[in-house]
């Protein structure tokens, strides 16, 4: 499974840009072990209270988790995840 | 407490939001030609300062006044320009050191920040914290002195 | 007056003549001002099957009456005319400080009519206002016409102008003002150049009043408190720009790539917001009255491509980059520092070159005709094509036509991603329904910022719709479509509706001219300026056949990637969209409707 930070994420996480060595099988799991890693603020950023917060945006292959199962999305080996803060453009 | 204006030209968008306040409080429409804020650009290489009167310890303005229409509160610390005494003659525009005092053609007075009798608007609307209005800790007055310093420099090499 | 100035501009360029008309405040309470004012003008003005380089079409610099006041990022200002690029009628969106400035003279808006005989530019200091001699501006970049302005007239002019690009009629040449901003779209800057016209320099010292002072500091309050707790507009855009968007664009797997023929690029991380923040971003910038900042001050130390300028926008860097199929973030970089000295709209620029790349890599253009090998990837080539085409020089003479034109030229239009002859922007709508339908109906050809239905369908602002799905689109697209009509006419910024809608600013709106305009009059206002664009470009000769997509979009699956398999299912969303606009089965405005918006 890989695992993709972007924008503020990418701080948070210890300016990291990508995981490769975390296993989970559902989305809930890997945020879980993802803010043990990164601790307080990652978790208070992406998942306070063990739920995803509005101000990020979550892909699974490229999928919008609103459209997957929200946290209880399965993860399976070989999937890409992807972490936005909430951003915008144009 | 007494708060004081503080100047972070390093955090300056340029966006003008200083001089609209300004002018809408003091002359009630947006005229960044008549604000007591200016906001200085050099819009090819993107830099952009803000400045106002800092309301000086010992106001040069004040020193240079004949018609004593220039005088610091010792309660609040404005330096404030009585209109009515202005006799026009600009000697204060000329010896600000920061180019902080402003004549008005029409109405035949100077002008200056009088920090909106303590709420300066300027402050308020500035999005990104270049220009703030702050209790006076030592630290802050430190700040103020350095940065008072850095624009005399930057002034003297862009004149 | 209030938020308006009252006044208008009419300059005639043939004879030399301008004279100072009051503003109709019945037009301006129906079309706010800007676009909408704008294309009332040319509607009520000029015949719409006008030659876009004749002397009788004309050029509208407009503000709204919001521009040059405290109002969330009111800065803006637009130039209408009738485009080049598409023939249908042009309104191109600029920020920075030109517009209120423009203001601040006592000016709603400028009229340009007719051809001056030689160069001109029009000088404005408050009530002086004469047309100078340009002779010693012409085949200047605008860097370079707009310093000469600032020395000649002094500092605090602000100079909107041409390069070399408009004054040869490159078709998608823009106008830029204060340096690096762009009223970009559609080639205004050609007409401004087929008119002899280089510049505009204005200084005003005069002030703009609003109706209510109090309600109107308390609106904008309100609205600004909300852009400063968004995390959008507090945090992301100052921080990466609007290039922040590559990375999820590509995720999501709608990064138009190479010419249009994927929509994943491998390499978009090179070329986006998080790299240009790490490498060579100097600091932000912001346009007037704005609290977000997004502008980009940049620069390039050393190597080929040294310079220094703003940008990329997000824009930008996919035409340059995930188009062309280059990952070199100094080259994208270099060639938006050319397109802004040159006077080039750099989605069309940067998308002419993919459609080049992709004739040359089929066969169709030889390395003998550009004078270099033109695959996919190469970095040079984009630098010095853009360079090129701003000069009309050998091969770039033929890039200056635009991507369609050129496509054509070699018997093959489909290859060409655009609509209605104008480049589409930075979104596959493979894999997104509604912004296929945006595209194909907006009214000045392939464009993002007409109907922006990336917001819900990918960045789930203000709520997540599925991108694949047709149903529905076609309604959130007109509400998208009136609202973007409306603001763009007040003068505020389009980024603004990241944090505020519709009820935030029609307060602002309300409080500063003093006609009452509720949530739903501001929308209607939008929907009344759609439709009188709408009929312009139908008098102009615009059908139904023309809210299209290329072939490509239609038929071809996307490759690889979330949205592998997908077509934009085009014909699922049009009849629906006529309908709830309220037009016929040929995307004509109904009798009822028009009535209902006041047109007839």
């Amino acid at each position: 499974m890989v695992v993709k930070f972007f924008a503020h994420i990418r701080k948070l996480a210890g300016n990291t840009k990508e995981r490769t060595d975390v296993k989970a099988k559902s989305l809930y799991e890997l945020l879980d072990k993802l803010s043990k890693d990164y601790g307080n603020e990652f978790q208070s950023k992406v998942f306070p209270n063990n739920t995803i917060s509005d101000e990020v945006i979550i892909l699974v292959n490229g999928t919008h988790i609103s459209h997957l199962n929200g946290l209880n999305t399965k993860l399976k080996a070989g999937d890409v995840v992807c972490i936005f803060p909430m951003i915008f453009g144009g | 407490m007494e708060k004081i204006l503080v100047i972070n030209p390093e955090k300056c968008t340029g966006c003008s939001s200083c001089e609209l306040a300004c002018s809408l409080e003091h002359e009630s429409e947006f005229k960044p030609s008549k604000s007591r804020v200016s906001v200085h650009r050099w819009p090819k290489i993107g830099v952009s300062v803000p400045l106002t009167c800092l309301q000086c310890d010992e106001p040069a303005c004040e020193k240079v006044c004949m018609a004593g229409a220039i005088s610091k509160d010792p309660d609040t610390g404005i330096v404030a320009v009585n209109e009515e005494q202005c006799i026009g003659c600009r000697l204060c525009v000329s010896a600000c050191p920061f180019g902080n005092m402003n004549y008005d053609l029409s109405g035949k007075h100077v002008f200056k920040c009088d920090l909106c009798k303590g709420e300066p608007e300027c402050a308020k609307f500035c999005p990104s914290g270049a220009i703030e209005y702050k209790p006076a800790s030592e630290a802050l007055v430190n700040r103020k002195k350095f940065i008072a310093e850095k624009f005399s420099e930057i002034l003297k090499e862009v004149k | 007056m209030y938020g308006w100035a009252g006044k208008i501009l009419r300059v005639n360029l043939s004879e030399g003549k301008i004279v100072k008309e009051d503003l109709n405040i019945e037009d301006a309470r129906n079309f706010i001002g800007a676009r909408g004012l704008g294309t009332k003008i040319m509607y009520d003005e000029v015949d719409p099957q006008v030659d876009p380089f004749s002397p009788e079409n004309k050029l509208i610099f407009a503000t709204g009456p919001l521009t040059g006041t405290l109002a969330t990022s009111g800065g803006r200002y637009d130039v209408v005319t009738k485009g080049p690029l598409t023939g249908t009628i042009a309104a191109s969106n600029s920020g920075g400080y030109f517009g209120p400035e423009l203001k601040f003279a006592g000016y709603d808006l400028i009229i340009f009519e007719g051809k001056a005989k030689e160069p001109v530019y029009l000088y404005i200091y408050d009530d002086d206002v004469e047309l100078r001699c340009a002779k010693h501006l012409w085949g200047k970049s605008t860097h370079e016409t707009t310093d000469i302005l600032m020395e000649e007239n002094g500092e605090n002019f602000k100079v909107a102008c041409i390069g070399p690009a408009g004054e040869k009629k490159v078709l998608f040449a823009n106008i830029i003002n204060d340096m690096h901003r762009a009223a970009g779209r559609t080639g205004v800057g050609a007409v401004m150049g087929s008119k002899n016209l280089k510049a505009i320099a204005v200084r005003g010292t005069k002030g703009i009043k609003v109706a209510a002072m109090d309600k109107f500091k308390e609106a904008v309050l309100n609205a600004r408190k909300k852009l400063v707790e968004h995390p959008v507009t507090s945090q992301g855009l100052p921080t990466y720009g609007t290039n922040v968007l590559v990375n999820i664009i590509n995720q999501s797997g709608i990064l138009p790539t190479r010419n249009f023929q994927d929509g994943y690029f491998e390499e978009a991380d090179k070329t986006g917001g998080e790299t240009l923040t790490e490498t060579l971003l100097i600091r932000n910038k912001g346009c007037f009255a704005c609290s977000i900042g997004c502008g980009r001050v940049t620069a390039i130390k050393q190597g080929p491509y040294k310079g220094e300028g703003e940008g990329p926008e997000y824009e930008t860097a996919w035409a340059y980059g995930a188009q062309c199929g280059v990952d070199n973030l100094e080259a994208i970089t270099k060639a938006n520092y050319i397109c802004n000295e040159m006077g080039l709209d750099t989605i069309s620029m940067g998308s002419t070159i993919a459609c080049a790349m992709e004739l040359f890599e089929k066969g169709y253009i030889t390395e003998e005709e550009v004078g270099m090998k033109l695959n996919f990837g190469n970095a040079d080539a984009i630098v010095e094509l853009t360079r090129k085409t701003g000069l009309r020089e050998g091969f770039g003479d033929k890039l200056a036509l635009g991507s369609y034109r050129l496509a054509e030229s070699y018997g093959v239009p489909e290859l060409s991603m655009s609509v209605k002859k104008q480049e589409m922007p930075a979104y596959d709508p493979r894999g997104a329904q509604g912004m296929g339908l945006e595209y194909a109906t907006s009214n000045r050809g392939g464009c993002h910022v007409r109907g922006y239905l990336t917001s819900p369908e990918i960045l789930g602002v203000p709520e997540k719709i599925d991108p694949h799905t047709t149903e529905g689109k076609a309604q959130w697209l007109k509400t998208f479509q009136d609202l973007t009509a409306a603001l763009d006419s007040s003068g505020i910024c389009l980024f603004t509706t990241f944090g505020i809608g519709g009820d935030e600013i029609s307060a602002m709106l309300s409080s500063a001219t003093g006609i009452d305009y509720s949530t739903d009059d501001f929308l209607k206002a939008g929907d009344r300026i759609w439709n009188l664009e709408r009929l312009f470009n139908l008098k102009a000769g615009l059908t139904a056949d023309d809210d299209t997509l290329p072939p490509r979009l239609l038929k071809e699956p996307i490759k690889s990637g979330p949205s592998k398999g997908k077509v934009v299912k085009l014909d699922e969303m049009k009849g629906d969209y006529y309908k709830i606009r309220g037009w016929d089965d040929e995307g004509r405005p109904t009798e009822e409707k028009l009535e209902e918006l006041g047109l007839k």
